[in-house]
């Protein structure tokens, strides 16, 4: 339940759908205010809806599983070259049309700015671009690889929340001009070095149910947006909006519409109380997933139409990241070691296997790290057989009615504890070195972080399909 | 009391020490005390122990150029945002007026040297066999570089960047975060960062404390911070899983530790059993998360 302060305004005391108190000079929303039961209702109904569990698309299974076993027979068959064994990702570039056009079909007024850092490989970069895609950067690399694509600087925010002077001074030279801030003194920088910056006021919402929060560390409270509101003002800074982030994978879409509900309080306060020029941009970040989209963007849809209608002169903007990749890219990795350990608990002697296999947390899975993937293995290739078709040849459940007896844990090729993909995990077969396992939905912070520096080459080789198809 | 305890206490004594001259230094107790001051830095090139060097070549004549560190302090600016500035008031200052003096500041170089190094020690029992391996690898680089009047950029092994001596040295001391000294040393392209355990009991905030690092590396002209956070120690794996969960979002990346097995020396200052004895075998990466940010 919200427990968020905000200052008493016409918005939110004229809302019908939110209840406020006075407490000196904030207000307090009721955690059981009208408003959070209304939301709990409409969620709960969209759960119901048996629409919404329904996929936008179906991924391409068959071209997937074929692309996977032509290059592991390949491999079988002691025809390939020094390094073909490493792991290697498949690439379906029509999934990424197919999520685009899902993503046009369902949130029509929202320009999708892609968040590069999520996945940065120049192809799906150059078909994002082609397709009207825009771009969220959060570095100078980010910045000049999108740029030397021929995109326009208009189309490129810059959201890094940590912005040292030396960026802003290079988004300058380069003319990118929209940005985010959540603080004074980012904006005394901003003065300095780029005033004439398209700024983005970023406001704090509520992610505790999101895996990967950003709000806790990043934006402004909506007590202290008065501070920066007239401070811009001072500065004769150009404000064109507000930005949110609820944070990736996120459980409870009832923050998507508080936000939104924020960012227009945060509007009104901006001409009302400040005397600033309409705002004309809402950023509402990113934070969207494949299999959760049809509820979030129903959810946004709702809130839009709500606080900022058609014709209400604000555009809509958002920072998707790996809605547009994760489902795009499968992972093969295959078994290089395997130990058996013995383990004693409480309870009962315990035998464990420990499978290795030729990729991890700092090759194309630190997803496990930094965005708290859990990758999904999945037995590809055992005994001389592939098994893509098989669906039950792994589950996390220990309960699993004995269809997959191999209690495993799964680490990468490093000696580093780190380097953890599972713990624990149950498999069909007991699998042995040389055998394959896969990885899907596997495009988001993965290979983003693996590219080559510094002479480490850590990029795994990507097999594209369906390229005639995505455009 | 054991060796290594015996070590562990030279190793606090020397830190003691560095605080104690730091406190000398041109009043910069005061500015320690200083509440607007949220950093403070010092850092001196190796040239400095050159010209030490030189003094002893010519008999004594004081030199004419200072062998004093270049402080900054990281500060609110009229510009209304903190940021490093040099400390002018130490440039009309009389630069190590005595042969004390001067002793002083080689003694305190030496000693951050050491320190700085010493972090990749597995054993901190070997340390006195490491300083005297450090004073020779030293010695040899300063008179390589003496001889062409130059000192070269030495930081071909990008794999294991801090594994090299590198042109200059430098603590940072962030008073309301970190309890200790943080240990830096840079070349023309990397600032190494050796950051202390966190006190456990306090509360982090991640940015506020990164974005001065990264501010003091675009100050120094440098492309990329490369932060080495000890792993577990009960305060750094908060502040690890903070940095790590953010990582992406603040443009960092991880650096993997080195691979020891494919350690390749092509560094002419050693001998091959030196190399191995300490650069191989009594110091690594591996009780270290490495990050690296662009600057």
């Amino acid at each position: 339940m919200s427990t968020v302060k905000v200052e008493l305004n016409s918005t939110l005391s004229n809302s019908t759908t939110t209840l406020v108190e006075m407490t000196n000079s904030s207000t307090q929303i009721k955690p059981d205010s009208k408003e959070d039961i209304f939301l709990n209702q409409y969620l709960e109904s969209l759960k119901k809806d048996p629409k919404i569990a329904i996929l936008p698309h179906r991924q391409s299974h068959a071209q997937i599983s074929e692309a996977l076993q032509s290059r592991i027979k390949t491999i079988n068959d002691e025809t390939c070259e020094p390094g073909d064994e490493n792991s290697f990702f498949v690439c379906d570039l029509k999934e990424i049309r197919n999520l685009y056009d899902n993503w046009h079909n369902k949130l029509p007024r929202i320009q999708p700015f892609y968040a590069v850092k999520c996945n940065p490989n120049p192809l799906i970069l150059r078909q994002l671009a082609s397709m009207g895609v825009n771009f969220d950067c959060a570095s100078k690399l980010e910045i000049e690889t999108i740029l030397k694509m021929g995109v326009s600087p208009e189309r490129i925010i810059y959201a890094n929340p940590c912005k040292v002077s030396s960026f802003i001074r290079f988004a300058k030279e380069q003319n990118v001009k929209k940005s985010t801030f959540d603080n004074v003194e980012e904006l005394y920088k901003i003065k300095k070095f780029h005033p004439n910056s398209d700024l983005f006021l970023r406001i704090t919402t509520d992610d505790s149910t999101a895996q990967c929060r950003l709000s806790t560390k990043y934006g402004c409270e909506l007590q202290n947006v008065d501070e920066l509101l007239s401070k811009v003002k001072e500065l004769n800074l150009n404000l064109v909006g507000v930005s949110f982030h609820v944070g990736s994978g996120a459980s409870d879409f009832s923050t998507l519409y508080k936000a939104v509900r924020d960012a227009r309080f945060v509007f009104d306060k901006a001409i009302k109380d400040h005397s600033l020029p309409a705002l004309k941009i809402l950023d509402v970040g990113g934070g969207f997933q494949f299999e959760t989209f049809n509820e979030s963007s129903a959810v946004l849809n709702m809130a839009i139409d709500e606080f900022f209608p058609e014709n209400c002169g604000v555009d809509i903007i958002a920072e998707p990241g790996r809605y547009f990749v994760a489902t795009a890219f499968t992972l093969a990795a295959h078994v290089i070691a395997k130990r058996s350990v013995s383990q004693f608990d409480s309870n009962d002697d315990e035998h464990r296997i420990m499978l290795y296999i030729n990729d991890g947390v700092y090759g194309n899975m630190n997803c496990i790290l930094f965005d708290h993937q859990e990758p999904t293995p999945k037995i590809l290739y055992h005994d001389g057989n592939f098994h893509y078709d098989d669906l039950q040849t792994s589950t996390p459940l220990a309960n699993n009615n004995g269809v997959c007896p191999y209690k495993v844990s799964m680490w990468g090729p490093t000696c580093d504890g780190l380097d953890c993909i599972t713990k624990e995990y149950y498999l069909k077969y007991d699998l042995v070195v040389g055998d394959w396992l896969y990885f899907p939905n596997l495009g988001a912070y993965t290979s983003s972080a693996a590219t080559p520096f510094n002479g480490f080459d850590q990029t795994a080789d990507i097999i594209y399909i369906n390229q005639n198809e995505s455009l | 009391m054991n060796q290594s305890t015996k070590k562990q206490n030279l190793l606090q004594k020397k830190q003691d020490s560095i605080f104690k001259t730091l406190g000398g230094q041109n009043n910069l107790n005061e500015k320690l005390s200083n509440p607007s001051i949220s950093a403070i830095s010092l850092s001196f090139p190796i040239k400095n122990l050159i010209k030490r060097k030189q003094k002893n070549h010519t008999l004594n004549t004081p030199t004419s150029t200072s062998i004093n560190p270049n402080i900054y302090t990281y500060s609110l600016t009229p510009n209304g945002y903190k940021d490093w500035s040099a400390d002018i008031s130490r440039e009309n200052s009389d630069p190590s007026n005595t042969e004390a003096d001067t002793d002083k500041l080689i003694e305190l170089y030496w000693d951050i040297i050491l320190l700085t190094e010493s972090q990749f020690l597995y054993d901190i029992s070997h340390l006195k066999k490491f300083q005297n391996h450090l004073v020779n690898l030293m010695n040899s680089k300063l008179n390589q570089s003496y001889k062409k009047n130059t000192i070269q950029d030495t930081n071909n092994n990008q794999g294991s960047i801090w594994r090299c001596l590198n042109d200059n040295y430098m603590i940072v001391y962030l008073p309301l975060i970190f309890n200790d000294l943080l240990w830096c040393k840079f070349n023309s392209v990397y600032l190494n960062i050796i950051i202390p355990d966190f006190p456990t009991s306090s509360t982090i905030n991640t940015k506020d404390w990164l974005l001065s690092l990264l501010e003091l590396t675009s100050s120094l002209d440098l492309q990329y911070l490369r932060l080495f956070l000890r792993r577990n120690t009960n305060g750094n794996t908060n502040l690890i899983t903070t940095l790590l969960r953010n990582l992406n979002w603040i443009g960092g990346k991880i650096i993997p530790n080195e691979n020891r097995n494919n350690l390749s020396f092509d560094n002419d200052e050693l001998t091959m059993s030196d190399k191995s004895s300490f650069n191989e075998l009594m110091r690594g990466d591996e009780n270290f998360i490495i990050l690296e940010f662009e600057c």
